[in-house]
């Protein structure tokens, strides 16, 4: 059923015309075609829908985490009803620290990271690149189906005993890993663990393909520096993922065993824990090693979280750049810039995941090493943005729906990105560490940045997956709302940390300190609920369209690369003539045509 | 893949406009949202029920009966949202009223309040002496204060804040004068304090103060369950009431290594507020232990009984000052070797005293006393109950009512003493037992000299097992010098 | 009109950037607070004055680019071409500017990274309190703050040990040297008014110190009545746990009691007094 793909195409030799010829016109089952496919546009798909629902649970525990910081204490709207019907509807302490622990979860692993890599990362990749499918289609498909099991084993954490993980998506030891430390490390946390590792098998799955079939599967004249920035980014990220998950997987196992086996790899000796020694004989504890140190996880975990977060990021500013540069009908200002600072940001991101541990209790003298190079990384961000001012500057800009959210990804990335130098600073983190300035910065980077990128994303590439154009005016006023309330919500954050209101607390207005920062979380909480509320344009407009849209041809945006010379949606092995490519993907405005877009394969 | 069909453009008419009308009109819900407290009601001891159930009363049902007990402790009582104690005839004569407790309080305390005032309320009175009335926010716990000042005093303050608010009596002073005495004399009302007590103990104490609410489960050990009367570390002698000062100390200290922490952070008159409102808790369960009794006894529930019970109740509070434990003389300060070394005979006496049978041979409270045949399993032991657990079992409650209540007598060996380490502490532990637990007075042939021995062969062993001493300890071995000589270097690492 | 209401939109977040910048009361949405300078609690802290600095010098330059950025932003949206017959300019870049933009923010970077190494180095490397004594402990442990005082035989772990409960009272004088501890789970001690923070890590025992200006303290304490009769200063501020440790976290707030140096004196006596206290009522 499968031998229609072809993994033996040498790079520029490739014909995908070719090898469509030799199909076979089977009929594949519905399973076959739409649950257990191959084609790395289906799964493309499935990675798509899944991150999307996830995205709106992880938008409901957001959700509940802003009203318990507007109105502490008081009933909650439907999980007060659920779940605490008999002492007032309120929330518990513990329910707090589940909510956030499993919102960034959410977010990080269920959300981001397959919108960005599974399923952008699978649609295009072969499209842009014009190769008919992915290097190992059936590892793609094994690569979704991965995330299955990671799906239920977060699901069983929410209904363990003791309730969800609760020791924040950091699950720093010894809190995580000492069943009596917090009632989510009973088991929720366990499940958590097993989550976690399903979901780093699926992304490796998927970066073990994209690797090969970048380096290998690329169309007849398409050089690494004709690629279009989003394959670039795609192909950094997947290089991130290979050998910065390891990390994350070993720290993950290391953890498992600590919580399983009573191992003591991040257990100090005589700690007593909620009355419990961990290290006693006695039924509960049941006699763990220990001589451990808590620290060892923070550098496993960050050794991987960080390179995570620029997993998170390079890809939307490669997807972003390509929208930037197709709506605004302009070539990328500094293509070779752009290439080598992903470089940097992704090489770089080795070597900085001391920062978050600058008050860690490491040793000082790595805080200066790390700051160093942090504050490096700022550069080839500000490399990145300082292009795309230069590629929209001058440009002919169409304010469609997919090139707002991009300028939004810009303008927002902006604010993130230079509020990142004070977190870089070792004397200013100590103030600034854990308190909402964190919490700003990367809710700007991951929603104003990440999360816009895909909704850009969505808008540019809906046509091509659906053969339909998704509605401009309701995808402008979504476009409108939600830059809007997304600044309301996260632009006073940064105020919030500089008056050094902490992150994590489910009622800080106890503290003198803090005791003035009530109304403006209230002015935050009710932005957020607008903002969650606003989202139903793009729901609307995603499913109307997906059935009732409007049909487009290939072309809709009149682009330059390649997945635009497919068929819209493209069928089994996309391509339906032979391709070969002549120059970059971002020959708009060219002098050499009339019109202003001259795509990668056309012949002048 | 979306079947090919017609494209159909989303219809202007009714979709766009709805949508938009979806979205502002969540915006307006949103900007209106207003959050409520809700509705909590007291319910009955899961020990009455059982109790009631298996006392085979003849006149009335177990339901009716526990029916009848609900409606006398919420007429003496309250609910949660309006707790209120029931005013009898003779405290009314002598103003002696205790909704709210500070007609009750003395004046040293009162003046504590009133300087925690100051502090709690600095913002409020600092906008109040510039005259920005209506810049002043509303505080945290203090509803009836914050309605007050709304309804009484804000509107007086905005038209002449200058007037006289009784032009009869110079005292009272002006109208400003009036909105700063508001604030500083504010003493929370009981149902202020309940509020308080909503937000800050209900998820470990539970409603009825009965050490189970939703969090209770992860903690060891479970909260106290206040309904018995009986609290572990106060100054007063075994099983009697607490004094105010004993649970306010736990409320500024917290019990060290438990998951009940310090709340100092709160003002005084909070404090003593949330005090007022334990001992409403604490007395409702008394009371509702006596009327069970009371029913289970005489069939009945009569409105004598019940106005009979609830006064000795509050006569025991009010005398628990009358039990205060103190030393009359001046505390050692040091131990000669000698009378470390009688402590420790005296603590391992196997027939008077007996502390080494539960509190173990080097003081890791791993005795053989402690452990007992287990009723609910042939041939296994299991550890005693506390007082708190025995009462449950008696009344008939499973095994799995028990849990949390097991005895557990200190290890010294990890140098924590949760009701103080202060040698005077370790004294009244000692002399009078700890109530509700199986720890007892010191037998009478205890003279205190006696009992300052086995004070300082404890604090010996604490000291010996110290973290900072043991770190102390093995720098000074690397330096060459006496463990208890300081160091003169930082001693981490 | 889409461009009108884009310019709008990039444009009032700009003006709500700079604006905030500058101006901390409108945005707070409440009224104004005492011992607030800007949107953080001043500092009373003798070293703190680096990191505010920092903090500053940082905040002048991302404004800098935040303005500049924005506005060339705003400015192409507005300003690119609405003729549809007009092509865009077709370049692919600028050399000199890809230099120029790099050059520039590179070296700007770099002289933040150096100049901040001294201030990082005097404030946590073991060298600014060599010799120096240790004079309580703090120890964080679920979910509260305690702290201890050797007493005055000058050793931890003895009978005279002052104990003390939330209250982190330390005296308005030298570099104040302390340890930090945690019984259980990482915990993280955090003073904003003091610039302070460390986390607790357990199994280990971390050096901290604090050192207090005597003439920020002087601006902002209360005086306070000694048991003798005298007036002492005070100034009370809070300690935030800063590393979620359990469901208690919100709840682990200590205080820093900050006296002069008679007060703290006075205070001593008071808890080396009560340590022996025989209960006896007055």
């Amino acid at each position: 059923m499968s031998s229609t793909t072809a993994t033996h195409v040498a790079p520029g030799t490739g014909s995908p015309g070719t090898v469509r010829e030799h199909h076979e016109h089977h009929e594949l089952g519905f399973i076959r075609k739409y649950v257990f496919s191959t084609d790395h546009k289906v799964i493309g798909l499935q990675f798509m829908f899944t991150g999307l629902v996830f995205l709106v649970l992880g938008g409901l525990l957001a959700m509940a985490i802003r009203w318990q910081l507007a109105w502490p204490w008081t009933e909650m709207p439907v999980i007060g009803s659920i779940l605490f019907p008999h002492t007032g509807r309120v929330i518990t302490p513990e329910f707090y620290t589940m909510l956030f622990t499993m919102h960034g979860t959410v977010m990080i692993f269920f959300v981001i990271i397959p919108l960005l890599t599974g399923a952008f990362g699978n649609f295009l990749i072969p499209l842009m690149i014009g190769a008919p499918d992915m290097a190992f289609p059936k590892v793609n498909m094994i690569g979704y189906w991965l995330m299955a099991p990671a799906i239920v084993f977060l699901m069983l954490g929410f209904f363990s005993p003791g309730g969800g993980p609760a020791a924040g998506w950091t699950a720093y030891p010894p809190l995580s890993t000492i069943k009596s430390a917090a009632p989510g490390s009973i088991s929720g946390q366990t499940y958590w663990l097993l989550a976690l590792t399903f979901v780093g098998a699926s992304s490796m799955a998927g970066a073990v393909n994209y690797v090969t079939t970048i380096v290998k599967m690329r169309a007849p004249g398409m050089t690494m520096m004709r690629m279009p920035l989003t394959i670039w980014a795609l192909l950094i990220a997947a290089l991130l993922q290979l050998f910065a998950l390891p990390v994350l997987t070993a720290a993950g196992i290391l953890q498992l065993l600590d919580r399983t086996l009573l191992t003591g790899f991040f257990t100090p000796t005589n700690l007593i824990v909620n009355q419990i020694n961990p290290e006693s004989l006695d039924a509960f504890a049941g006699g763990a090693a220990a001589g451990g140190q808590p620290l060892l996880w923070q550098h496993l975990f960050w050794f991987y979280s960080h390179p995570a977060v620029y997993i998170m990021v390079v890809p939307a500013m490669g997807m972003a750049s390509d929208i930037i540069s197709t709506h605004a009908r302009k070539p990328i200002f500094g293509y070779k810039p752009m290439v080598y600072s992903m470089a940097a940001i992704a090489g770089l991101g080795f070597i900085v995941w001391g920062h978050h541990m600058f008050m860690s209790g490491m040793n000082p003298a790595l805080g200066m090493t790390f700051m160093v190079s942090t504050i490096m990384i700022a550069l080839p961000s500000a490399i990145k943005v300082f292009n795309w001012l230069g590629t929209v500057y001058g440009s002919r800009i169409q304010l469609t729906a997919a090139m707002l959210n991009a300028l939004g990804f810009v303008a927002m990335f902006i604010i993130g990105g230079l509020s990142g130098i004070w977190m870089a600073s070792t004397p200013v983190d100590i103030y600034i560490h854990d308190t909402y300035i964190i919490v700003a910065h990367f809710h700007y980077v991951v929603f104003g940045g990440s999360v816009f990128a895909i909704f850009a994303a969505i808008y540019h590439w809906f046509p091509k997956m659906f053969g339909r154009i998704m509605n401009e005016t309701l995808g402008k006023i979504h476009f409108v709302g939600s830059f809007i309330f997304t600044n309301g919500v996260f632009y006073m954050m940064h105020q919030l940390g500089m008056a050094g209101l902490m992150r994590r607390t489910a009622d800080p207005y106890d503290y003198e300190t803090y005791a003035h920062l009530q109304p403006l979380n209230e002015f935050i909480s009710i932005c957020a609920f607008c903002l969650f509320a606003w989202q139903i344009f793009f729901v609307v407009n995603f499913f109307h369209s997906m059935f009732w849209g409007k049909r487009v041809g290939r072309n809709p945006w009149k682009a330059c690369s390649l997945e635009w010379d497919a068929p819209s949606p493209p069928g089994h092995g996309n391509f339906d003539r032979r391709l070969a490519v002549h120059r970059g993907p971002y020959e708009y405005a060219s002098p050499e045509v009339d019109e202003d877009f001259l795509p990668q394969s056309r012949t002048v | 893949m979306p079947h090919p069909s017609t494209s159909r453009p989303l219809p202007r008419r009714p979709l766009r406009p709805a949508l938009v009308g979806i979205a502002l009109g969540s915006l307006a819900l949103a900007c209106g949202l207003e959050p409520k407290a809700a509705e909590l009601r007291y319910s009955l001891n899961e020990k009455t029920i059982a109790e009631l159930e298996n006392a085979q009363l003849e006149d009335v049902a177990p339901a009716t009966a526990a029916a009848q007990i609900q409606g006398a402790l919420e007429m003496l009582f309250g609910t949660p949202s309006d707790p209120q104690f029931l005013v009898l005839r003779e405290w009314y004569d002598n103003d002696q009223n205790p909704n709210p407790a500070k007609w009750r309080l003395d004046e040293e305390t009162f003046a504590a309040v009133e300087e925690g005032n100051r502090r709690r309320f600095a913002l409020q009175l600092e906008l109040i002496e510039a005259g920005r009335y209506a810049e002043v926010p509303q505080p945290r716990y203090a509803d009836d204060l914050w309605a007050d000042w709304t309804e009484r005093v804000l509107p007086q303050v905005l038209s002449d804040d200058a007037a006289m608010v009784d032009p009869s009596d110079e005292e009272l002073g002006t109208w400003k004068d009036e909105a700063a005495y508001v604030f500083e004399s504010h003493y929370p009302t009981l149902r202020e304090s309940s509020r308080m007590y909503r937000q800050q103990c209900l998820h470990c104490h539970g409603t009825e103060g009965g050490g189970d609410g939703p969090t209770s489960p992860y903690l060891s050990p479970r909260p106290r369950d206040y309904r018995d009367g009986k609290f572990k570390w106060v100054a007063v002698e075994r099983n009697t009431a607490p004094r105010r000062e004993d649970l306010l100390h736990i409320l500024m200290e917290g019990v060290n290594t438990t998951a009940m922490p310090p709340f100092a952070r709160f003002s005084r008159g909070e404090l003593e507020g949330l005090v007022d409102y334990v001992r409403l808790l604490a007395m409702r369960g008394q009371v509702e232990n006596l009327l069970t009794a009371a029913v289970k006894s005489e069939g009945y529930l009569s409105a004598a009984t019940v106005l009979e019970n609830y006064q000795f109740v509050w006569e025991r509070w009010d005398k628990a000052p009358e039990r205060y434990v103190y030393f009359e003389d001046d505390v050692p300060r040091e131990a000669a070797p000698e009378m470390i070394e009688h402590g420790r005979q005296l603590f391992l006496n196997t027939k008077v005293g007996q502390c080494v049978t539960c509190h173990g041979p080097e003081g890791r409270g791993n005795g053989e006393s402690i452990w007992e045949l287990d009723p609910f399993r042939d041939g296994k032991m299991r550890r005693r109950l506390d007082e708190w657990g025995t009462a449950r079992q008696d009344a008939g409650l499973p095994e799995a009512a028990l849990k949390g209540f097991e005895t557990s007598p200190r290890n010294f060996q990890q140098a924590v003493f949760r009701g103080g380490g202060r040698p005077i502490d370790l004294y009244r532990r000692i002399k009078y037992g700890i109530s509700g637990t199986i720890m007892p007075a010191a037998p009478a042939e205890f003279s205190d000299e006696d009992i300052w021995s086995l004070v300082y062969f404890v604090l010996h062993l604490v000291e010996q097992s110290d973290v900072a001493r043991l770190i102390d300890a093995k720098v000074a071995l690397e330096e060459g010098r006496s463990a208890h000589e300081p160091a003169a270097q930082p001693s981490g690492h | 009109m889409m461009r009108l209401i884009v310019t709008a939109l990039f444009t009032a977040l700009l003006v709500l950037g700079v604006w905030t910048f500058f101006d901390s009361t409108t945005f707070l949405l409440g009224p104004e607070r005492a011992g607030y300078r800007w949107w953080w609690p001043t500092d009373v802290s003798t070293y703190g004055g680096g990191i505010d600095l920092l903090f500053v010098v940082i905040g002048v330059m991302i404004l800098v680019f935040f303005v500049l950025t924005y506005v060339v932003l705003i400015g192409a949206v507005f300003g690119a071409s609405r003729k549809s017959e007009e092509k865009a300019a077709f370049t692919h870049g600028n050399h000199k500017l890809e230099l120029l933009w790099t050059a520039v923010p590179a070296v700007l970077l770099l002289i933040i990274a150096f100049s901040q190494m001294q201030t990082w180095a005097a404030i946590k490397f073991r060298g600014a309190i060599a010799g120096e004594e240790i004079r309580a402990e703090a120890i964080a442990e679920q979910f509260d703050w305690r702290f201890r005082y050797p007493g005055t035989d000058g050793v931890f772990g003895t009978v005279d040990d002052i104990h003390s409960a939330t209250d982190f009272v330390v005296p308005v004088d030298d570099k104040f040297v302390f340890h930090l501890r945690s019984n259980d789970v990482l915990h993280s001690f955090f003073v904003p008014k003091l610039r302070l923070k460390q986390d607790a890590v357990p199994g280990m025992t971390i050096p901290m110190w604090l050192e207090v200006d005597p003439d920020r303290f002087a601006r902002e304490a209360q005086a306070i009545e000694l048991a003798d009769g005298s007036e002492g200063r005070e100034l009370v501020v809070d300690l935030i746990c800063a590393e979620l440790c359990g469901w208690g976290h919100y709840k682990m707030a200590g205080r820093v009691r900050m006296l002069s140096k008679n007060a703290f004196e006075a205070w001593m006596a008071e808890q080396e007094a009560l340590r022996f206290d025989n209960g006896e009522p007055e």
